[in-house]
């Protein structure tokens, strides 16, 4: 974070759309301010916000790039609009509903409601619809994060049909991990499409962290990359299909 | 024992003052990192809160530490 995106030319101008609070913990008296992380929700660091003028932590978002932080903060903009209108009418059971659903899905390191309130805001009648397209985005997202940690689990979620979007965060493990599952499971098809969304995500990967070229970890990534166009090859060849994987766009 | 005990408790506030030194030491190294620099931080919730009502906008909190790395 410190070494990348708060270095970055487009965080330097979208920092002049918000306030800009640094805290550091230095467990040290002669510091001001300490424990307020903790006091804030975090519980871990670095630990990310964004807070109302009363500094009320209401989003919760790591900056690592401009569209992240862009949609970070219409979420919160569009959490203080409902706020408000729901401090005009608080009997409103739909502007009700859309707050605690948005400022649910606005929690990553604090505690989150549970998903079945979730639900049953999210069918409350005259929901806010731009609160409900969220929530699906954020189950998806949520669902894709979980599939990370178990083996299996993101090939599993490509044959339902459900996979990160373009340039997600998750998207090249995400693709690693269903490419590389694919193959085990000897399934040509997916781990055919897999491997197309594995390619790009790897070559935006080295375009937006260009000193990562140099780590030896990035070669092991290429080489597993170029193996796993070789086994869906042969996948292919095995399974009659014509398609076959593009290695040429496996870059370095 | 009186002079072990004298003995330990000052090898332990050197500790823990040489400790405390340290700290402010990671804490100054911490502010000249070039992430600092490179946004108009504000290093003060009230001054960030009072500046947010007066422009109208919102806070972003960033939230780090100097102690480890």
């Amino acid at each position: 974070m410190e070494g990348g995106p708060l270095l970055s030319k487009w965080w330097k101008k979208a920092s002049k759309d918000f306030v800009s609070y640094l805290n550091i913990e230095a467990r040290t008296p002669a510091v001001p301010e300490q424990g307020m992380y903790k006091e804030k929700g975090g519980r871990g660091f670095p630990y990310c916000t964004i807070m109302n003028a009363a500094g009320e932590v209401i989003w919760e978002v790591r900056p690592t790039s401009e569209a992240v932080v862009a949609k970070g903060f219409a979420n919160a903009n569009k959490l203080v609009k409902i706020q408000a209108a729901l401090s005009q009418k608080p009997d409103d059971k739909a502007l009700e509903a859309s707050a605690s659903l948005l400022e649910g899905i606005g929690r990553s390191q604090r505690k989150a409601p549970a998903m079945s309130d979730m639900e049953e805001w999210g069918n409350v009648k005259g929901v806010d619809k731009v609160v409900v397209t969220a929530f699906n985005a954020w189950k998806k997202e949520q669902k894709i994060r979980g599939a990370m940690r178990r083996r299996g689990a993101a090939y599993k979620l490509m044959k339902e049909g459900t996979q990160p979007e373009k340039g997600s965060i998750y998207a090249l493990g995400f693709f690693m991990n269903a490419t590389r599952d694919a193959i085990a499971a000897k399934d040509a098809k997916i781990a055919a499409a897999a491997l197309n969304r594995l390619q790009p995500e790897w070559k935006a990967y080295l375009k937006k962290n260009p000193s990562f070229a140099k780590n030896p970890r990035s070669k092991r990534t290429f080489d597993m990359i170029e193996g796993y166009a070789d086994q869906v090859k042969d996948l292919q060849k095995k399974a009659g299909e014509d398609k076959s994987a593009d290695k040429s766009g496996v870059d370095k | 024992m009186i002079r072990t005990t004298t003995l330990l408790a000052s090898a332990g506030l050197l500790a823990g003052a040489l400790s405390a030194q340290s700290m402010t030491e990671r804490y100054q190294q911490k502010l000249e990192k070039e992430f600092v620099s490179n946004t108009a931080w504000v290093k003060s919730l009230d001054t960030a809160k009072s500046k947010a009502a007066k422009e109208n906008k919102l806070i972003f909190g960033y939230f780090t530490r100097s102690y480890a790395p």
